[in-house]
């Protein structure tokens, strides 16, 4: 195992195909593991560091969107490096589509490979702190009382705390204060920040929408 | 009268006596020479005698010496004609002996007359008184000679002859000539032996005694008249024999109808005993000559008697003839005559003795014989012949025939005549005759003319008349008819072969006098009769069959279909005109085997042979087809089928056949093919365009495998240190990926491959897991997956694989794409291979749409579900099994789903 814990899953139906990606990303310095289907991917006990996934998708019983959603519900995130033996357009979009972080054709240059495979870790790294940063804001959301979330929600649209009060039908007194909690349980210096832990938390969208 | 006297005197008149007896012999018959020199002997040793006597009587030395030295004249004479005698009747052949004995003798006389008083004495000193037998006889005193030894030498020669010619006459003879040779050999030997010792005693003066020597050779004398008497004793009893014998003889001739004869050639008087009359004709005249003997004998037969006398007068004397006399009475006897000619010392003849005896009735019987023998002789002849008499030759051997039977039994006419259902009445097909004569009639109504002996014939009935009035009361107007043809006797035989109805009849007819048909005869003449029919039956069929043989050739001809037979012992084949034309055989040339074989494709011709060979032996009926390569360059096929035929024995003798061109067939089958294997190549190549993606994929996987290893062990090899195990392991996969993508492209290259059908044992297991190998990555592109129930024990098929796996591949996929509508999971495709009876089935089923109402459709040429679809693909597949002898079906599954099954026959006798 790497110093940096980064693991590489591969899934390949064929053997000869898992040896040599292994061997290859071994001498890389990877720590490797290699599975003949996604049933047994699945089996496995994941690892929950950094890690990506190398999947062919020419293999039959895969079914991509299938797999995706049960790595979701298994609270496995890792980002997804494709490669397929026919580099047909329909089926790249496709991929690139569902989330794929690169789309390999076989026979792949060993550069190309490692290059997408150096992108899908630093994404999975991004995507981990990312993740850990959502979980921190949500545990701060969920000390909010629901006047507090309803008055954070205005003031991330930017609205000031008179149109918020008139909105809400209290006085301007009570939303400042509020607004005080507000920031103080969401940890954040300024409105700035905290439009950015609203974004983050995707309340945004929903005012928007 | 002394004694003495009357001894001496006696015996000489003995002596004389018998020498005039034996003297008259002689000169009765001058052969008999042995008589002569007796008679010299006795008449000599007489006079021996009486001078032996006057010696003793002798009264003065020279009366006595003179009369000593004149007794050796008859001595001489007597010893000469002694061994004369021994010689000529002892028959000796020591001549040499004889003429040293004489010789001597003639030297002893020479000496005897020119010195002395005699042979014996020098000189006679005196004579002596001797008292003997009462009577004083003189006894010389002499002085003897030198010589008196040579006369003893020349007494001891004739002794050494007569017992040699004794000997020598009693080694070779019979007992009676043994005993001639005891008493002659003996007495002559005894008494010349005792006149010896007589001679040597007075000579020698040992004692005094008269000279024996007359007296012993009168013994001699005696000795041999007696023997001779014996002879003549015995020659009277033959005599008598002879006499007897020849009176029996003369019986014997009475009876047996023989003469005996004597020609005297000189007097040209020919003497022949009784029976002359009979035998010659001759009247009783003692006496005839040669000529009017000639006369007599059958004017055919005069010169050969003539020329055989004149060759025995000329030659060994031996005479033998056989010749015909005419009597008299116009009749002819047949002579057999037999003689010797008695020839003179001069080689002349003198006359001629012999017998004769009518051999008529042995002429008859040898002539029947011989008559028989060479009937038979022609008969079997004929049967020979007409075994193998071709047809267009018969009516011409059948005249032959005619003729020679005719020659045979001196016959005069013989017809044949044949009748048919159509035409009642008499053919006259062939005929001989042996005077010529007025036209015969060729057709003869003989229901009206000849109703008895039609009705005879026809009923199978043999009908023989030794003359007309033979003819029975209810053929009386065949007899009319006979008698109006100048027909005096005849014989009718049916003709009918094997036992068939008679389809004719063969008739013998005398025309110049009434002749006798004896059984026999007829007996013969049916036989005749049956080989005529036979080859006349063989004939008509041999018509029949070549009329059928060109009524044969003529449909053969309008069908396009050339017969052929061969006949398997010899390997000639008769053909329809039609085969000639099509192998470009001359009209006229004899065909074998071998010509058949000169103008097949040499490619072809171990298939022929071996395809004609089986067929011969199987039973099976010959079915082949092969090329020819005819003289004028081109080439053309022929499709022979035929069948052996079996003789009564079982063994197949001949095989049978028609041959047809099948060139244009050929031509538009290979064109066809060609076509469907363009076709066949062209859908595949679309086919395998349409899996262009997967494969690739099928392609690059090992490539990619390759590409990835070989970066992967750059990258160890780097490394410090270079992990070489791990090297080797990469190199290892490397290999067999390479591999890997090798059989890919080998396989799509076969099936690319564009090509002549190729018809070859074919294992449909391996075919299938090829094609599913291609389609592997396309399948699984398309979410399918193959289940597979392969039977293991699958017997091979004769097929082209490459057109084989196109028609799998054409089904795989379009069992894939009638499923793309599935979920995923319901996309199974099911691959079965299973064989029964003698068939391989394949079959592939899917859980697709199914087919149309109207499956058939399917199979059409441009019918296509797919949009792009060229509309082939079936079509295609189903040309290709049937070019395999096999079948393509589709049918509907009940539980939703096609099926296509393939089913083509196993290959024989080889299983997997």
């Amino acid at each position: 195992m790497s110093a940096s814990g980064e693991v590489i899953y591969i899934i390949d139906d064929e053997a000869g195909m898992r040896r040599a990606l292994t061997r290859l990303l071994r001498a890389e310095g990877y720590v490797v593991r290699a599975f003949a289907s996604a049933r047994e991917f699945l089996a496995e006990d994941h690892h929950k560091g950094v890690a990506c996934l190398l999947l062919d998708v020419a293999m039959p019983d895969l079914n991509v969107l299938d797999l995706q959603r049960q790595l979701t519900q298994a609270g496995i995130l890792m980002p997804i490096v494709f490669l397929t033996g026919t580099g047909d357009i329909p089926m790249s979009v496709q991929a690139i589509k569902s989330g794929a972080v690169d789309f390999l054709t076989k026979p792949v240059n060993d550069a190309d490979l490692l290059r997408a495979v150096r992108a899908a870790l630093e994404r999975a790294g991004e995507q981990r702190s990312e993740i850990a940063e959502a979980a921190l804001l949500g545990e701060r959301l969920a000390k909010l009382t629901p006047r507090e979330l309803e008055v954070m929600r205005h003031v991330v649209t930017g609205k000031l705390n008179k149109q918020i009060a008139a909105e809400l039908g209290t006085g301007e007194q009570n939303i400042k204060i509020h607004r005080g909690r507000v920031m103080e349980k969401m940890e954040v210096e300024s409105l700035a920040d905290l439009v950015r832990a609203a974004a983050r938390l995707g309340l945004d969208r929903k005012t928007v929408l | 009268m002394s004694w003495v006297t009357i001894i001496w005197s006696m015996s000489a008149a003995v002596s004389l006596t018998l020498g005039a007896i034996h003297a008259v012999v002689w000169l009765q018959d001058r052969k008999a020479s042995a008589n002569l020199w007796f008679s010299l002997l006795a008449v000599s040793v007489a006079v021996f005698a009486l001078l032996a006597l006057s010696m003793m009587h002798a009264l003065t030395t020279t009366q006595f010496g003179e009369l000593h030295r004149w007794g050796h004249v008859p001595l001489f004479v007597s010893i000469v004609a002694l061994v004369l005698f021994i010689q000529d009747y002892f028959r000796t052949r020591r001549w040499w002996l004889l003429w040293t004995v004489i010789g001597l003798r003639v030297l002893v006389i020479v000496i005897n007359f020119t010195t002395g008083v005699s042979f014996n004495f020098g000189e006679v000193t005196g004579l002596t008184l001797f008292h003997f037998l009462g009577e004083s006889v003189s006894v010389p005193v002499v002085v003897a000679t030198p010589w008196a030894r040579l006369g003893e030498s020349s007494a001891l020669l004739v002794l050494v002859f007569v017992l040699d010619a004794s000997i020598q006459l009693w080694r070779r003879g019979n007992a009676n000539e043994r005993r001639r040779a005891v008493v002659v050999g003996g007495s002559v030997s005894l008494f010349v032996s005792l006149a010896i010792l007589n001679g040597l005693l007075i000579h020698t003066g040992f004692v005094q005694l008269p000279y024996f020597v007359s007296l012993f050779f009168v013994l001699i004398v005696v000795a041999m008249g007696y023997e001779l008497s014996c002879d003549i004793i015995h020659a009277g009893w033959m005599a008598e024999e002879l006499r007897e014998n020849a009176e029996s003889m003369s019986l014997a001739a009475k009876a047996a109808h023989f003469a005996h004869w004597r020609w005297d050639i000189g007097k040209d008087v020919i003497w022949v005993s009784a029976h002359r009359q009979q035998l010659y004709g001759i009247e009783d005249q003692n006496t005839i000559g040669f000529q009017r003997f000639l006369e007599v004998i059958h004017p055919d037969d005069r010169d050969a008697v003539r020329q055989g006398v004149t060759h025995c007068l000329e030659g060994d004397g031996d005479y033998r003839a056989e010749y015909r006399v005419v009597l008299p009475d116009g009749a002819v006897r047949w002579i057999g005559a037999r003689g010797e000619v008695e020839f003179d010392g001069h080689r002349q003849p003198l006359r001629m003795r012999g017998v004769s005896a009518d051999i008529t009735e042995r002429k008859h019987i040898e002539n029947e014989v011989a008559e028989q023998l060479r009937f038979e002789i022609l008969l079997a002849d004929l049967s020979a012949r007409f075994v193998n008499v071709p047809a267009e030759q018969l009516d011409d051997q059948i005249e032959e025939a005619q003729r020679h039977v005719c020659e045979c039994l001196h016959v005069d006419l013989a017809s044949l005549f044949q009748w048919s259902v159509e035409d009642p009445s008499f053919t006259r097909t062939h005929f001989w005759r042996l005077l010529k004569g007025p036209p015969l009639p060729m057709k003869i109504d003989a229901g009206d003319l000849l109703p008895w002996a039609r009705q005879q014939l026809q009923a199978g009935q043999t009908v023989v008349f030794s003359s007309l009035d033979e003819l029975p009361t209810e053929a009386a107007r065949d007899k009319e008819h006979f008698r109006y043809l100048g027909i005096k006797s005849g014989v009718g035989i049916p003709l009918s072969a094997g036992g068939a109805r008679p389809m004719g009849g063969l008739t013998f007819n005398a025309i110049r006098e009434e002749r006798v048909w004896p059984e026999a005869i007829v007996k013969r003449l049916r036989l005749v009769a049956e080989v005529f029919a036979n080859a006349l039956a063989r004939k008509r069929s041999e018509q029949a069959l070549r009329e059928s043989q060109e009524r044969l050739s003529l449909a053969t001809d309008a069908a396009g279909v050339g017969l052929w037979i061969m006949t398997l012992s010899t390997e000639q084949v008769w053909v329809t005109p039609n085969i000639r034309e099509l192998f470009q055989f001359s009209p006229e040339e004899a065909l074998t085997n071998e010509r058949f074989l000169d103008v097949i494709h040499p490619e072809d011709r171990k298939h022929v042979r071996s395809g004609m060979t089986d067929s011969c032996v199987t039973g099976v009926p010959l079915n082949i087809e092969y090329r020819l390569a005819l003289p004028d360059g081109s080439v053309r096929w022929i499709n022979s089928r035929g069948r052996p035929q079996r003789s009564g024995s079982g063994e197949p003798d001949r095989l049978m056949g028609v041959s047809v061109d099948i060139t244009e067939r050929k031509t538009a089958e290979s064109d066809a093919a060609r076509h469907l294997s363009e076709l066949a190549h062209l859908t595949r190549v679309t086919t395998l365009s349409e899996l262009s993606g997967s494969l690739a994929h099928e392609l690059n996987q090992p490539l990619a495998i390759i590409l990835s290893n070989a970066q992967a062990a750059q990258r160890l090899l780097a490394q410090s240190p270079p992990d070489v195990a791990e090297v080797k392991e990469i190199l290892t996969d490397i290999v067999s990926e390479d591999r890997r993508a090798g059989e890919v492209i080998q396989r799509l290259r076969a099936l690319l491959k564009r090509g002549e059908t190729d018809l070859q044992p074919l294992s449909v297991n391996d075919a299938i897991q090829e094609v599913l190998h291609l389609t592997n990555a396309d399948l699984i592109g398309r979410g399918v997956t193959v289940t597979r129930e392969m039977a293991a024990d699958l017997p091979l098929v004769k097929g082209d694989r490459v057109q084989f796996q196109q028609v799998v591949l054409n089904l795989i996929l379009n069992g894939a794409e009638a499923m793309v509508a599935n979920q995923r999971g319901a996309r199974r495709l099911q691959i079965t291979t299973g064989h029964h009876d003698d068939y391989v089935r394949i079959s592939v089923r899917d859980q697709g749409h199914g087919l149309p109402a109207d499956v058939d459709k399917l199979f059409e040429p441009f019918f296509t579900t797919k949009p792009q679809g060229l509309g082939m693909g079936l079509a295609i597949c189903r040309s290709i099994i049937s070019a395999h002898h096999g079948t393509l079906e589709a049918t509907m599954q009940p539980e939703g789903g096609a099926m296509f099954c393939i089913e083509i026959p196993q290959l024989k006798t080889t299983a997997t």
